[in-house]
């Protein structure tokens, strides 16, 4: 068992395997459950928005089974963290390393509407639009981790 | 009813439906758009609707987003294409597009000014 004491920030996790179905569940419940925790609703719904594309993601993406999903809100620092982990293969995590640096590096603006006029073009099934939608939106900060085959994408709300 | 004859696209969680206004067409979106692939269910559809506007000289297409609750970055892909492919058509065939948005829907203010960027001058939007 595993279970840890964390009595200054809010703290969710949940941990399940991956579905498409269930993100929408997942979606709802955290719009609920951070209306309740975030003074402004509109926090709320940008970050179960970001929340219901990371985990779009890691439902298409995943190598294997198992998603972990995670929100912690520090109060102190006025942050919200959202995690979202899945096993992926070399290539998906070097795209998306990839695609972080591009959307991290311009203006969130400039990138998303960069973003769209290729998508346009594209005749596969990806729009490659997700992550650059999170961060205009919410002008968050996306970071990624990679420990073996598992990786963990973490976008940071600043809520002040 | 529309005078293109088309019918609407439902699915489990989303209704998008064509209807007849005096300045032209309407499309009304509702629910949630969160399939996994959207682009089978919708494009075909935005396609008819995109040659029957052009077939017809329908010069006024309003997009009406205010009972949709959520759209995934997939479902965006499809109103982009749609959307863009406008912008390439000689002036005697180019038409314009008003979306309507909600402001109660917070990512709707946000996506659809986008939305209005990628065909200046084609799109105006409306926030109420
Ligand atoms: N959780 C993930 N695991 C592995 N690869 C991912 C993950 N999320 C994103 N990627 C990679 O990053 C790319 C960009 O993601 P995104 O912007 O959401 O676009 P899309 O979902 O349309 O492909 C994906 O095409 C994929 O290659
Ligand atoms: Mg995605």
């Amino acid at each position: 068992m595993k279970l840890f004491k964390n009595v200054r920030n809010g703290f969710i996790e949940m941990v399940f395997g991956p579905r498409w179905t269930y993100i929408a569940t997942v979606r709802t419940f955290l719009q609920n459950f951070l209306s309740i925790t975030l003074a402004d609703n509109k926090w709320a719904d940008v970050i179960s928005m970001a929340a219901s594309e990371l985990l779009e993601n890691a439902v298409k993406y995943a190598s294997e089974e198992g998603t972990k999903i995670s929100v912690e809100h520090s109060k102190d620092e006025a942050k919200l963290y959202l995690n979202v982990e899945n096993f992926a293969t070399p290539e998906n995590s070097k795209v998306l390393a990839g695609e972080i640096e591009k959307i991290s590096t311009g203006d969130p603006q400039e990138v998303y509407l960069q973003k769209m006029q290729e998508a346009a073009l594209r005749t596969d099934g990806g729009s490659q639009l997700g992550l650059a939608r999170i961060r205009y939106e919410s002008n968050a900060a996306i970071n990624m981790v990679v420990e073996g085959d598992l990786i963990r994408v973490t976008v940071i709300f600043d809520l002040k | 009813m529309n005078k293109f004859g088309l019918s609407s696209v439902i699915t489990e969680k989303a209704t998008v439906e064509l209807l007849d206004i005096p300045q032209g067409v309407k499309v009304t979106f509702s629910g949630d758009i969160d399939v996994q692939n959207p682009e089978p269910i919708f494009v075909p559809f935005f396609e008819q609707i995109h040659s029957n506007v052009i077939a017809n000289g329908v010069k006024y297409v309003e997009l009406d987003f205010s009972k949709l609750t959520f759209l995934n970055s997939s479902g965006i892909k499809t109103l982009i294409k749609w959307i863009t492919k406008v912008t390439p058509l000689p002036a005697d065939q180019k038409y314009n597009f008003k979306i309507i948005a909600n402001s109660q829907i917070t990512w709707q203010e946000t996506s659809l000014k986008m939305l209005s960027m990628l065909a200046p001058g084609l799109i105006e939007i409306q926030i109420q």
